[in-house]
């Protein structure tokens, strides 16, 4: 195995909840991708995904832990200025929760961002072209954001996200809010980051797609990471043969413990 | 930040933010419709408010006051002559119908010809003429002095002139005067053309008019002047509401702050992005609104009414414009930190709503004509712009006011940047509760060891303004005794200068051993010769410079502190010259030192890393010194300026040597004690051929050997002391 682009380690954070309460959302969870890999971070809502890909980002400071993206801690310990924009530079993060400007052209924002990343103009040109032609976004490239669908809104996210052409992909719920085609052409676009050697972390509830396009799994529950491995390794650690079932299991354990 | 502005990606993400705000239909509509829609409405409602004010004035009589009772007999006499003549006139009485109605004719009040309903009450107040018309008893004084007329064509007869004391602004004194013009005006049509008629011959007026104004205080036409401004500031305030919170709680609600915020750009740029986008709105909203504004105004003819003789001319809507930047670069600011908090529209506009009715209050308090633009008031954020608008157009701006006014804004503009700098982007994670404004407050984890070049600006933009009002209310204390104001003084700067930095450091987690150095006494007590030549000696380059920079024109605006200056000397005098040594000179001077030397200093020392980088702190920290010390009650002390900068850079460049802030807190107070007890040794010093009073040159020998003394100890001082690292 190539080495790990993207290590969580010992990574927790806890929260205080309006009523004073410690809600610990995520423990002590460990973890790596390689390049060319796609890691499927499965679990129920409130699981603790979110603020796991959050903390590798760099936007949460984890309580304890740390997590390197190439090499480089993201939480910026060392001090120094540029480290966290060299980490943030070979990220690119696509969240179901973001949104597009809905005042600009598809095609100022694919621009704005890639500007924001330092992407020479005329590299961003040939990129966006590629991009919209991999993604099926040409023929929406000068409208305006707001006139989208649901859709064409998921696809231009995933194009900004990749616009810098980032090593290491965080992916959280793509899916969410697309319907059966949509997802799909979503796992197939997972498929084809994989085939150009990136790192993937994926966060996701559509166990079947998962199951399709993981090449291992890591199931969270309440913030722990309960079992970790390929699909083989999940089956013999819990003796059933869908992620669906192991995932019923956990939320019994978790609801019994 | 600097590659971002080199490679012009910092403009296109101005670019950027400020195309999706204008693309926005909600901002075009508070940039254009309002603007249309709020003035014309305005000016029908401040018509209306003035018409009444006028024609209920105009129902009452006009009160005079006169010197004597000869004046009173003159008067009467032209008041019932013009009466007369008019009665009689056929053609001309109907123009001056007594019943005809003013409201018959709304659109211009003040300027109607066609009114002499007014009746003359005229009282003889003998000694206190100018209070009866500054206190509005009387609506003018007018004095009548008897001339002799020279012209030999002219048939003999009397030959008045009405010298007229009214109040400038004021619409009953005004009208008063017009009154008074007309009625003069008809006699004297009326008797040159019966003399025409009779005899062909001409003779020179009968009666004229001289009239000179005092300020008025109590005028309805003044207090609605204010309202300009107030409504021109409220509506910038307005244009840039929108873009503020659509560019930042907008940003997160739409869900693309989490993706901007993950790009590799320094958080500040995104901020600064926005905050031009945010500015450019508010400024292209005061554009719309001074245009929509000068329109209104000319076309109704109100602006006459408002702003006087000289209505709303061009010039003074450029004067304002610049003003309404300053105000908007400071209120975008403060909204762009307000909005940097909320997570969402609803939110944001929670937060504001508070805010704008704040505003509201001392723009309010702004419209009392008796409120002016002086000391403190020049101070307070947004009141100060109002009245500077105000001042601004009506003529009166007074120049060292409206640079305090410029440069405390423009302070609170950066506090409110450093602020929303912080905020900014924290809340883009949501369910991170633990971010709040608290967190602004909260002392950093990470230990920074001395100020950096952000504490110093954001120190320095509080610290302004706080120390601008000290002064001014300092200056206030007339009333006590000097030598308690000494040491009111005293106590003052050591807390201005002393305590409030060392709190900032504490709450910051600076280095306070570092920032304030002041142990080192073993390097440095070898020095001590050298120091003490130059604390005896630092007088003759401190005054040489300061007549100097006297020669080359740069004097202080104040002509009353030359005439003061004798007055100060004798009473200094009277304190006793330990309180001297204490108050003024020790005291001071380690206050002072604490914070130029150290507290501004030590920071950029320790990031210099060559000679040319320690000169650079030295300078920079010297003209801080200096322009602090051009800052006096209502006044520019200018000529202060580069001997104090000078002292600046000796004092600093002793406190690199040394390492420490002692010696020059030594050299410092030595130098002010010499300064303030030198007067006392006067005749001494006249023996030896001084007068320092007389802000001349010293004599060449006194000025050689000082010097050179200085010279010598500065020598001894890099001799005796190593090269810091």
């Amino acid at each position: 195995m190539t080495s790990s682009m993207i290590v969580a380690s010992d990574l927790s954070k806890s929260f205080r909840t309006n009523s004073g309460q410690i809600n610990q959302a995520v423990d002590c969870i460990s973890f790596s991708v390689s390049a060319g890999e796609v890691y499927g971070l499965l679990g129920p809502n409130g699981a603790g995904k979110t603020t796991t890909l959050r903390m590798i980002m760099g936007l949460l400071s984890p309580d304890s832990g740390f997590a390197t993206v190439d090499g480089a801690r993201t939480d910026n310990q060392s001090g120094q200025k540029n480290q966290s924009e060299m980490v943030l530079s070979k990220l690119g993060m696509i969240s179901t929760n973001d949104g597009v400007y809905p005042w600009l052209s598809v095609r100022e924002m694919l621009s704005y961002f890639a500007d924001l990343y330092g992407v020479p103009q005329s590299l961003a040109k040939t990129r966006m072209a590629e991009l919209a032609e991999l993604l099926d976004i040409q023929n929406v490239l000068n409208q305006r954001c707001s006139t989208l669908s649901t859709g064409q809104k998921q696809r231009v996210t995933f194009a900004r996200g990749l616009m810098h052409d980032p090593p290491v992909m965080l992916l959280d719920e793509p899916t969410r809010g697309l319907d059966v085609v949509g997802s799909r052409t979503v796992f197939k676009f997972i498929d084809l980051l994989r085939q150009r050697g990136k790192a993937i972390l994926l966060s996701t509830h559509r166990l079947d797609e998962a199951e399709r396009v993981c090449d291992r799994f890591g199931l969270l529950h309440q913030g722990t990471l309960r079992y970790e491995g390929t699909f083989t390794e999940l089956c013999q650690l819990t003796g059933r043969q869908h992620l669906v079932e192991m995932f019923i299991d956990l939320i019994d354990q978790g609801g019994a413990a | 930040m600097m590659e971002l502005i080199r490679s012009g990606r910092l403009w296109r993400m101005c670019v950027k933010e400020l195309r999706e705000t204008l693309r926005d239909r909600r901002t075009i509509f508070t940039l254009v419709m309002m603007p249309l829609l709020v003035y014309p409405v305005l000016s029908l409602a401040l018509q209306r408010l003035i018409l009444n004010s006028v024609s209920n004035d105009r129902t009452e009589r006009i009160l005079v006051g006169v010197p004597s009772e000869m004046d009173f007999k003159v008067l009467g006499q032209a008041v019932s002559e013009s009466k007369r003549r008019v009665e009689s006139d056929s053609y001309r009485s109907f123009r001056y119908s007594v019943n005809e109605s003013p409201a018959t004719n709304p659109k211009l009040p003040l300027t109607s010809k066609t009114s002499s309903a007014s009746e003359w009450d005229a009282t003889v107040i003998e000694d206190s003429l100018q209070e009866a018309l500054e206190s509005g008893q009387i609506d003018m004084a007018i004095s009548v002095s008897r001339r002799i007329n020279s012209d030999s064509n002219a048939v003999s007869g009397s030959n008045f002139l009405f010298s007229v004391t009214y109040r400038e602004n004021d619409s009953r004194s005004e009208f008063a005067l017009s009154e008074l013009r007309k009625l003069i005006q008809t006699i004297n049509e009326h008797e040159a053309s019966e003399l025409r008629i009779a005899k062909g011959m001409s003779r020179g007026a009968p009666f004229e008019v001289i009239a000179s104004a005092i300020a008025g205080t109590n005028s309805i036409a003044s207090g609605l002047s204010s309202v300009i401004p107030l409504v021109l500031v409220l509506m910038t305030i307005t244009g840039a509401v929108y873009p503020a919170i659509d560019l930042t709680a907008g940003e997160r609600e739409r869900g693309t702050m989490e993706a901007l915020i993950a790009t590799p750009v320094p958080r500040f740029a995104l901020l600064f992005s926005k905050y031009i986008a945010v500015l450019t709105v508010a400024i292209l909203t005061a554009i719309a609104n001074l245009t929509a504004m000068f329109v209104t105004l000319r076309f109704s003819g109100l602006a006459e009414v408002l702003l006087g003789d000289q209505g709303f001319s061009l010039v003074s809507v450029i004067a304002v414009f610049p003003l309404l930047v300053v105000f908007a670069s400071f209120f975008s600011a403060i909204l762009l930190a307000l909005c940097s908090v909320a997570k969402s529209f609803k939110e944001a506009q929670a937060y504001l709503i508070p805010v704008i009715i704040l505003a509201m209050g001392p723009g309010i308090l702004s419209l009392l004509p008796s409120v002016q633009l002086t000391g403190t008031m020049a101070a307070l954020p947004l009141i100060n712009m109002i009245l500077m608008a105000r001042e601004c157009l009506s003529g009166t701006l007074e120049l060292i006011p409206g640079i305090i006014a410029i440069c405390t804004t423009l302070c609170y503009a950066v506090i409110a940047m450093a602020i929303a700098a912080q905020l900014f982007g924290r809340h883009a994670v949501p369910q991170n509760s633990e971010v709040s404004w608290r967190s602004w407050l909260r002392s950093p984890t990470q230990l920074n060891r001395l100020p950096t070049l952000e504490h110093l600006t954001i120190y320095l933009a509080f610290f302004f303004p706080v120390y601008f009002v000290a002064i001014h209310v300092l200056a206030g204390l007339s009333g006590i005794e000097l030598q308690q104001r000494v040491w009111v003084n005293a106590f003052a700067t050591v807390l201005l200068f002393g305590l409030l930095p060392l709190l900032f450091s504490l709450w910051r987690k600076l280095s306070i051993k570092r920032t304030f150095p002041l142990g080192g006494f073993t390097k440095w007590w070898i020095s001590i010769p050298g120091l003490l030549l130059i604390s005896f000696s630092m007088w003759t380059v401190a005054h040489e410079i300061l007549v100097l920079s006297e020669f080359f024109g740069i004097v202080s605006l104040d002509f009353d502190k030359l005439a003061n200056l004798e007055k100060i000397k004798t009473e200094f005098m009277t304190i006793p010259p330990l309180t001297i040594w204490i108050a003024m000179a020790i005291m001071i001077a380690m206050a002072e030192e604490w914070f130029f030397r150290g507290f501004v200093l030590q920071g950029m020392l320790s990031r210099s890393k060559d000679s040319r980088g320690v000169w650079v702190s030295i300078l920079i920290s010297s003209i801080l010194f200096g322009l602090f010390h051009t800052v006096a009650p209502n006044l520019l002390a200018i000529e202060r300026f580069l001997p104090t900068t000078a002292l600046g850079v000796l004092i600093g460049w002793i406190a690199w040597r040394t390492g420490s802030l002692v010696p020059g807190m030594m050299v410092h107070a030595i130098h002010n004690g010499l300064l303030f007890t030198m007067p006392r040794y006067e005749d001494l010093l006249h023996q030896w051929g001084l007068g320092i009073e007389n802000q001349k040159h010293l004599p060449v020998s006194w000025v050689i050997g000082g010097f050179l003394c200085v010279a010598i100890g500065l020598l001894i001082v890099q001799t005796t002391s190593k090269t810091p690292r």
